[in-house]
């Protein structure tokens, strides 16, 4: 808790409380002048903010109408504050689209298209090359890094596949679980030796083994989850029909120039398309694996 | 003087008779630190704590400590002060000292811990022991956060085995980062001094060699009057590194314990005999880092078990 509280201390501070980005901005609900969207911690605070903020400001100019981000310090966050930070809508991660959509009664618009022009993401759970584990049944008694429980890259693929492969509780099976907030921060605690299995989505893997080659040479991938769409731009239900459909067509028409092009380049994605709630049959089925309905699942991190 | 004599006589057969009874109800357990530094200490303490929680009558345990200088003739000397001295086992803190033990017998059961990876020399029927490894790229990883680098100076040990392989670890790292290494070999502090102020380069990395370890302060003094930031793996040193990555003496230290018990039980080793820890601890010295201009790696002070302010 204190390294979550440290860590938006610091963005705060380094921010020196300026810009069109706020970290705490708790004052919108869609209301003439601007959109409030909610970010997840996929990514450490100051990346986010890095990958989000020229999208934000284009969409802005684009709309006429100030959209002013707002990041969470964990996954759960997004939809435990959607409605008290008066969010208007919000990029949601793999799982957090299906407990926003059953709980918040949000309108999925727009899912990211990634730089392999599929909107697709899969989970991985990994190890050290070197840490002699090549199974479920390898892990016993090893140190656990998850990224959130409010993610199915970051938690509950693994918890699924921990269950086909008769691991009924975790907090007996590992020696200790914790969980780093964000999928780049499970992959370094693996790295360090400070965890020995690590979870991650092939998206986030691959943008850091492209920025480090020598972590592909360090760790292995011993599970992927079947694919589902990695973030997912949704909306309040009340927002009036023909905003959305503006954003809408605002992302889902990119990239039509070279400042689009540069724009998508720096988000990480090659684009968006339509946001289909078909697409996360998967996660339903992960639900239902570990024994649990999304209205149930705890999502929250003590 | 007869009665002088008569009386000394005495005097050393009460001696003889008390050595032979502690020797004869207890275990005579020849313990050889390869420094005397934080690292084993700890580790050490964690062994007999740990004894004495599986029911060890540690009260029983005749433990005779040996901390010499860290080089190979007094390892040597400690190893063979205990061969003499016929004790039931050797247990051996470092690389150093393990090498030597085992070299020097091949008869007493020889326990070795806190050895970085490489184990080969010490694959014999009479040792067993729990060796650790950390992650040598997370290092370099860290400090290119920290600051631009194109050549770490590595201090090591030419006589440590471990010391020698983590020069080779980051040798193959740095070539593939386009790091240029720069091998300090030193063989006693007089070396260490010269070769630290002599050499060039941006940052330090202070290999698991007990006599490195063991001038740590030494070795801060120098690279802070030349601002270079230091990286360590040994627990103890996080005062004088910006970035330390210590293998987990805890659990070193519990692992060593049960090759212990089960030698104490069973009069041999038994299950798994080579022990390997991967699990680590990261400290970040952001005091250091902000004396010596660094920048400051995000994910240092939000993830390390601790910071030091």
């Amino acid at each position: 808790m204190k390294k979550y509280i440290l860590a938006i201390l610091l963005v705060v501070l380094l921010s020196g409380w300026s810009g069109s980005l706020d970290v705490y901005a708790a004052d919108s609900m869609y209301g003439d002048d601007e959109i409030l969207i909610g970010l997840i911690p996929e990514l450490n605070i100051f990346k986010q903010m890095e990958r989000y903020r020229p999208l934000a400001e284009y969409i802005s100019e684009r709309l006429g109408v100030k959209i002013r981000l707002t990041i969470l310090s964990k996954y759960g966050d997004v939809i435990d504050r959607f409605n008290s930070r008066r969010m208007d809508g919000a990029f949601f991660g793999d799982l957090t689209t299906v407990i926003a959509y059953e709980k918040l009664g949000v309108i999925p618009v727009v899912s990211v298209v990634n730089t392999d022009n599929s909107i697709f993401v899969r989970g991985h759970i990994i190890v050290r090359r070197d840490s002699g584990i090549k199974s479920a049944r390898d892990m016993k008694g090893k140190v656990v890094a998850f990224a959130d429980k409010a993610s199915v890259s970051g938690y509950l693929f693994a918890l699924s596949y921990l269950r086909k492969n008769g691991v009924r509780d975790i907090s007996s099976f590992f020696s200790e679980i914790f969980f780093t907030g964000s999928y780049d921060a499970s992959v370094y605690a693996v790295l360090d030796g400070r965890a020995d299995v690590g979870c991650v989505n092939d998206t986030v893997l691959r943008e850091m083994i492209r920025n480090d080659p020598t972590i592909d040479r360090e760790i292995q991938i011993i599970a992927t989850s079947p694919e589902i769409p990695g973030i997912t731009l949704c909306l309040r239900r009340d927002i009036p029909s023909e905003l959305r459909k503006s954003m809408y067509d605002i992302l889902t028409g990119m990239p039509r120039n070279t400042r689009e092009k540069k724009i998508l380049d720096r988000f990480g994605a090659a684009g968006f398309m339509k946001a289909s709630m078909g697409h996360f049959k998967p996660v339903y089925r992960m639900l239902e694996d570990i024994g649990t309905g999304v209205k149930n699942y705890n999502y929250r991190i003590k | 003087m007869v009665k002088l004599y008569r009386f000394l006589l005495g005097v050393s057969v009460i001696f003889l008779l008390s050595v032979y009874s502690s020797a004869s109800y207890g275990t005579d357990i020849g313990v050889i630190f390869s420094a005397d530094i934080p690292q084993y200490r700890k580790i050490h303490a964690t062994v007999m704590d740990e004894l004495k929680r599986l029911g060890v009558d540690t009260g029983k345990l005749h433990i005779m400590e040996q901390k010499p200088y860290p080089d190979v003739v007094s390892w040597g000397n400690a190893s063979r002060k205990l061969i003499a001295y016929d004790v039931d086992m050797i247990i051996a803190y470092g690389a150093g000292a393990a090498v030597e033990a085992v070299s020097e017998t091949s008869s007493i059961p020889v326990v070795y811990a806190s050895v970085y990876n490489d184990i080969r020399r010490l694959r014999k029927k009479n040792v067993a022991g729990c060796s650790y490894r950390v992650s040598m790229s997370s290092f370099l990883r860290y400090l290119r956060k920290a600051r631009d680098v194109h050549s770490i100076g590595v201090l090591y040990s030419p006589f440590e085995i471990d010391s020698r392989s983590q020069l080779e670890a980051l040798r193959v790292l740095g070539k593939d980062l386009g790091m240029q290494v720069v091998p300090l070999a030193a063989r006693n502090a007089r070396e260490m001094e010269t070769q630290l102020k002599l050499k060039e380069f941006d940052a330090l990395f202070v290999t698991g060699s007990a006599l490195a370890n063991h001038e740590i302060e030494l070795i801060h003094r120098i690279c802070m009057k030349r601002k270079i930031p230091v990286l360590s793996l040994f627990e103890g040193t996080e005062e004088y590194a910006f970035l330390t990555i210590a293998p987990d003496v805890e659990i070193i230290g519990k692992e060593t314990a049960r090759i212990v018990k089960g030698l104490l039980d069973e009069g041999r080793f038994g299950g798994t005999r080579h022990r390997l820890v991967t699990k680590t601890k990261v400290y970040f010295n952001l005091r250091l880092t902000n004396r010596l201009g660094l920048r400051i790696p995000v994910r240092l002070v939000t993830s390390a078990d601790r910071v030091i302010r």
